[in-house]
């Protein structure tokens, strides 16, 4: 099989982010395909996962995802087999672990920050505002008063 | 002799900018009115230089002088007319100088436009613009010149990426640049009231229009940017999180939030400190995205300089321009006061509570963009964050505020009827979930996150028709009196209603043609037809040709639905010679559901293509709703209120002078 | 000059900057009209809201008292009035001249003050004239193209353009060149006897027929030596063997044994020789040992080196295009089309993945003048990959060399491919070939040793395939 990986590597000339040779014919097993290559990077590109992407070792990548799926690997065998092999940095999605806890709980302290913020500010003590003295709202409405 | 005068004019801008952030400042300190209205004079010398300088150097591209460096390295005699021109700011010299020359314009719009922003104010907001150019003169003229000779002058350039020769990628930057540099004002507006004190609804009326216009940009630059992507690099996508695409949509976030606080300032004296903070905010972000593309700290089409040194100087700048922002708030903030007291259920309240989520939003962008930088420096761990990350993190954020919007003009100022507003949202939920049951039944539709994200849209757009509605006194006015008062709505309520209609609109395209996109990819023979959806595509024809500096095959493929015609595509597949790359142009055909989107692939070498076909619902409303909401920012930009130079000036005699 | 129009622009921009200073005028120092009119529009507001019912009488007033006294507030907080600015004349002066001074002085530390602009279109004839002089034909040529078109009459131009078209291997705008330099040189010999050659060169080395007439004529009236040798090829083309063998055998016997056409001449009276079966020493008395041994050898027509060692390497290495089109070369020579066209086919066989080498096959084979039907580069397709699936195991590693057999001759000629190089140390690594993965790593190296970043990459994807690094 690593032979046929080969040739595959070798015939395509890299211009194509998905071609047809690869494919699965049955709609479901390239459904899941796709679905799990989304979750993969290509190693080379900024942030493209390997079904958007032309380079060769995203294809090889596709190819290897489809492999597994015909080896009869689940979804998260997959991906772990391929993270495996290329590290967290393949992994769109990070893995949780220790390097990663504080990412991922980003979102949910940032929201309790703004909430608690919230919530102090709308309940620190407010001075009522002083009334104006009838003199003062006199002068207030002459000044207001005056039209361009 | 232009080129050097080009040159020369830059550095004319560069000491113009010097005396602009010196001598203005000193005056105000001083109450000295003359070294005030130097900021005027000065800022208007600076954008005419930058001007000049600009000027010189396209002129340079466009007569293919390759006795310039950069363009000898980015242009080519071959390219068309068009792409010499825009090839100026495609590399990353030029577009540096496009940036400066934002700034000093935005200095001198300032300076015409801002007539009645009271001369200390107008000068140190002019000082802190001109600080904010010598930085960046100063990285240009030392480190980034563009207009650097060489002594032996190549017979013809290297060209310029295929990728960007394209009139999308082409007004992508100054549009951006536009957006970024238009949110100096802001910081240069926040800094001027923690210089001076003076924080009022003035001053948020002087700021608002500067942010409004940059925000517009921004918004454009960024839709101009995904549009790009989604026709030339031919596959169906429109946004990635890519850390490039993250720098400008981070900006976009926090000045979405300065927009709405601002108003509060304005209408209500209240969020005075957080609006400050904002501004701030907003430009440093502009900055970091600056920092993140210029510094080539990433690698993508877009991020071109891969010079240690630039990053290391604008690196430098961003600490020095972004601490000294920050200290000076820590040290001045609190001297000023908020004022505007509101009760929890109120506009007031629901702006922040705007300004909150669009923050943590931002926040949550922000990090994850960094995240893999800072790990990597400091544990060597190298990981990805991508779209799934952003997907399940900020999604739900956004969704939460797009509710939030829905109501927010529910609610009224100070303090609002509770009641009242459940009332309201009630029929706005009874609305939008018929408008999305219609849809599970019409169309079959059964991802339960697309329904989500449908009844979200449905949500905003209900609530922001049904607010337009209440507005006009309908139901309980006649028709004509409520076409009456629709006439005379003030512009920024349609800013408002338009914006969030936008928004709606815009969402709607994207969950659509993110969960319910068809797609095909085979190898065809000529006359092989696919179904795709209910089309059917069939490729008719390929034809050989060349254009003014690349060599294309042009297929013709025919759409059909239940045998009617619908349409012709015509995608391209090009190869630029000098350059040496191949690129793709989708054929679309843009309906009013969706796009028919067709790429041509390699042949096969026995007379068929591979070729990929889609149907892309939504699409459409994707770049109408970002076309509105840029356009409503436009429009609130006309508001009277706001109107640059108003209000008329006026001679009277205040009560007491204070002295 | 320059440098006064600059130092002008200099003061003029100083000055403008300073001018604020040159003026008395008045200023509103606080704008407290513009924050009080603000108050006014919310108060606007306020009576609106009310007028359409959407706040209550209490709501309004309690709004219009708090916009009062914030207005209140605004004008005695503000209102500092009117400031006078009296003229400043030594402030102005120290401003301007400091804008001058710095900006001439930055300008003159970085700037290349005097270098000219140098527009494409102005640069065309002298870029080329550089270029012609720095011994670039191509350049040359276009400068003789505009002198001819210029002036069609000069024989001259017409004479150097067709020997610098031939130098450059275009022989059909070289003969269409010199056909113009004959007709102005009124048929001079050494003039029409080039022509003949060009065209016969452009013609694949076969003499066409007017070339033929021009020979004929030449070595009928003059002692041309080229005109006789292309007439004995002529002959030799056209199935008269004898003859062409027996003109080529009196054409050197005429000449000087150090003449230049001397190798090519015995060269050809050699390969006749054996092709005919004949003893070579009857044409050539003098002939070398080597010469003697090469016309016994068996084989169809043995080069100079020896098409026969040619084909010997072919048989035990066939992954060699350069060795199979010198070899269809060599029998192209000799007039053999059916033999060297068999050569390239048998080459095509085994690079049939290799698109570059099929373009390099292609070319010999339009050289040579065999493309008729000549085959496009091709690329790969489902079916290539179909009948991969099938393939013995033989098969499929012949088919395999052959692809990086032909991706390694590409990255030769075009080595600025990081992926390329990549893949290919990839491929000997699968292939099992640690030895030759090896050595395109390290040429990968070299090949991009001043670039991190490609360098970063290379080794990246590549280092865990190399044992020991």
């Amino acid at each position: 099989m690593r032979v046929l990986v080969l040739i595959l590597m070798l015939l395509a000339p890299p211009a194509f982010a998905l071609d047809p040779g690869e494919m699965f014919a049955d709609p479901a097993l390239e459904e899941r395909a796709r679905a799990i290559g989304r979750e993969l990077r290509c190693l080379k590109c900024r942030n493209q996962s390997i079904f958007d992407s032309n380079a060769g070792i995203a294809k090889d990548l596709r190819v290897v995802v489809r492999e597994r799926i015909t080896a009869g690997d689940s979804d998260r065998e997959i991906l772990a087999y391929v993270q495996d092999r290329f590290g967290d940095y393949v992994l769109l999605k990070p893995p949780v672990a220790g390097h990663t806890y504080a990412l991922w709980l980003t979102p949910v302290v940032l929201m309790l920050v703004g909430g608690l913020a919230f919530a102090a500010y709308m309940r620190r003590p407010r001075r009522a505002p002083e009334a104006l003295s009838e003199a003062d709202r006199a002068a207030a409405q002459a000044l207001l008063k005056e039209t361009p | 002799m232009i080129v050097e005068t080009g040159h020369f004019a830059l550095w004319l801008a560069l000491v113009a900018a010097l005396v602009q952030s010196a001598v203005p400042i000193w005056g105000a300190a001083r109450g000295h009115p003359a070294a005030m209205r130097v900021a005027d004079s000065a800022a208007q010398v600076q954008f005419l230089a930058t001007a000049a300088s600009f000027g010189a150097l396209t002129y340079a591209f466009v007569v293919s002088d390759f006795s310039l460096r950069l363009t000898a390295l980015n242009s080519h005699s071959a390219k068309p007319m068009l792409y010499k021109v825009t090839g100026v700011w495609a590399n990353h010299e030029g577009s540096m100088l496009l940036w400066v020359l934002m700034l000093a314009l935005f200095g001198v719009l300032i300076s015409v436009f801002g007539r009645m922003i009271p001369v200390a104010m107008r000068a140190t907001v002019l000082a802190v613009q001109g600080l904010i150019g010598v930085g960046f003169y100063a990285f240009i003229l030392l480190t980034s010149n563009p207009f650097e000779r060489l002594l032996n002058a190549p017979l013809d350039g290297q060209g310029m990426n295929p990728l960007l020769q394209d009139p999308g990628v082409a007004f992508h930057p100054p549009l951006l640049y536009l957006g970024y540099v238009g949110f100096s004002t802001a910081f240069s507006f926040a800094v001027a009231a923690l210089i001076t004190g003076r924080v009022d609804p003035a001053w948020a009326r002087w700021m608002r229009p500067w942010v409004l216009f940059a925000w517009s940009g921004l918004t454009a630059g960024i839709a101009l940017g995904s549009w790009w992507a989604y026709y030339e690099l031919g596959w169906g996508g429109f946004w990635f999180w890519d850390p490039v695409e993250n720098a400008s949509f981070m900006p976009w976030l926090i000045g979405t939030a300065l927009l709405h606080s601002a108003i509060v300032v304005e209408k209500r004296n209240a969020l005075l400190k957080w609006t400050i903070l904002l501004a701030i905010l907003t430009f440093s972000l502009s900055l970091i995205g600056t920092f993140l593309v210029r510094s080539g700290i990433l690698t993508s089409v877009h991020a071109f300089a891969t010079d240690p040194e630039r990053g290391a100087f604008i690196l430098l700048m961003l600490c020095l321009y972004i601490g000294a922002a920050l200290t000076l708030f820590a040290w001045r903030a609190g001297d000023l006061e908020d004022g505007g007291v509101f009760a929890l259920w109120s506009r007031e309240t629901g702006l922040l509570v705007n300004n909150l989520l669009l923050a943590v939003a931002c926040g949550v962008v922000f990090v994850g963009t960094l995240y893999p930088l800072v790990l990597e420096l400091i544990t060597g761990d190298k990981i990805s964050v991508g779209a799934p990350y952003f997907n399940q993190t900020f999604l739900p954020i956004f969704g939460v505020t797009m509710l939030a919007a829905g109501i927010g003009p529910f609610l009224s100022w100070k303090r609002a009827r509770k009641a009242d507003v459940l009332a309201r949202a009630g029929k706005t939920t009874v609305v939008s979930l018929a408008v999305t049951a219609a849809l599970v039944f019409a169309l079959a539709l059964r991802d339960p996150v697309g329904l989500l994200g449908i009844f979200i849209a449905a949500w905003l757009a209900t609530a922001t028709w049904q607010d337009l509605l209440r507005r006009c006194g309908l139901p309980h006015t006649p028709w004509t009196n409520a076409l009456r008062r629709l006439a005379g709505l003030p512009r920024s309520a349609w800013g408002l209603y338009l914006g969030h209609l936008g928004l709606a609109v815009a969402a709607a395209g994207v969950i659509a043609v993110s969960v319910w996109r068809d797609e095909a990819i085979q190898t065809v023979d000529t006359g092989q037809a696919t179904q795709v959806g209910p089309y059917e595509f069939t490729l008719i024809d390929i034809d050989n040709t060349t254009g003014p500096n690349y060599q294309t095959s042009i297929a013709a493929v025919r759409v059909t639905r239940d045998g009617a015609l619908v349409a012709m595509l015509f995608p391209e597949r090009r190869w630029y010679p000098v350059e040496q790359k191949p690129t793709t142009e989708a054929g679309i055909r843009t309906l009013w559901h969706g796009d028919l989107y067709a790429v041509l692939g390699d042949p096969n070498g026995s007379g068929g293509f591979v070729t990929r076909y889609y149907y892309n619902p939504g699409v459409p409303w994707m770049w109408l709703g970002a076309a509105l909401i840029a356009l409503a920012a436009l429009i609130s930009l006309a508001d009277r209120r706001l109107r640059i130079g108003a209000p008329a000036a006026r001679r009277m005699p205040l009560a007491q002078p204070a002295e | 000059m320059f440098w006064l129009v600059l130092a002008a622009a200099a003061l003029l921009s100083g000055l403008w900057i300073a001018w604020p200073f040159l003026r008395s005028r008045s200023v509103d120092l606080t704008g407290a009209d513009g924050a009080i009119s603000i108050y006014r529009d919310q108060l606007d507001e306020v009576d609106r809201d009310r007028a359409a019912g959407l706040i209550s009488a209490a709501e309004a007033e309690a709004a219009r008292a708090e916009i009062e006294r914030r207005a209140l507030h605004a004008a005695r907080r503000l209102d500092r009035g009117m400031a006078i600015s009296t003229r400043a004349p030594v402030t102005a002066g120290a401003v301007a001249v400091f804008a001058t001074a710095a900006t001439l002085g930055g300008y003159a530390w970085l700037g290349s003050p005097g270098a000219p602009d140098q527009p494409l279109a102005a640069r065309q004839q002298e870029a080329l004239t550089r270029m012609a002089e720095a011994g670039d034909l191509t350049s040359k040529i276009q400068l003789l193209n505009q002198a001819t078109q210029e002036n069609p009459e000069n024989f001259e131009d017409w004479w150097i353009l067709a020997r610098s078209y031939a130098a450059i291997g275009d022989h059909a705008s070289s003969a269409d060149a010199y056909r113009h330099a004959a007709d102005l040189a009124g048929d001079r010999p050494a003039v029409l006897s080039a022509y003949a050659e060009a065209m016969t060169l452009a013609n694949g080395n076969k003499v066409p027929g007017a070339a033929r007439l021009i020979f004929e004529g030449l070595a009928r009236d003059t002692a041309d030596p080229r005109a006789r040798y292309y007439v004995a090829l002529a002959k030799a083309q056209a199935q008269d063997f004898q003859g062409a063998i027996d003109g080529w055998t009196a054409l050197a016997r005429s000449s000087a044994p150090d003449a230049p056409w001397m190798p090519l001449v015995r060269r050809d009276i050699v390969n006749m020789a054996r092709f005919l079966k004949q003893d070579v020493t009857g044409y050539l008395p003098y002939a070398s040992p080597a010469e003697i041994a090469a016309a016994g050898g068996t084989g169809l027509t043995p080069d100079i080196n020896g098409v026969a060692a040619l084909e010997a390497q072919l048989a035990a290495e066939p992954k060699d295009y350069k060795a199979w089109i010198a070899l269809a070369r060599a029998r192209g020579r000799a007039g053999d089309m059916d033999a060297a066209k068999d050569a390239l086919a048998q080459a095509r066989q085994h690079y049939a993945a290799a698109p570059f080498v099929l373009q390099k096959i292609a070319e010999a084979e339009r050289a040579l003048g065999l493309d008729l039907v000549a085959a496009a580069p091709r690329g790969p397709d489902a079916e290539d990959i179909a009948a991969a699936a099938e393939m013995t195991q033989d098969e499929r590693d012949a088919m395999i060399e052959g692809m990086v057999a032909g991706l390694a001759a590409r990255l030769e000629e075009q080595p600025d491919d990081p992926d390329g190089w990549v893949m290919l140390v990839r491929s000997y690594a699968t292939l099992g070939d640690q030895e030759k993965a090896r050595v395109a790593y390290d040429t990968a190296l070299a090949q991009f040793s001043g670039d991190a970043a490609v360098l970063q990459m290379i080794r990246a994807q590549t280092d865990p395939l190399m044992p020991g690094r």
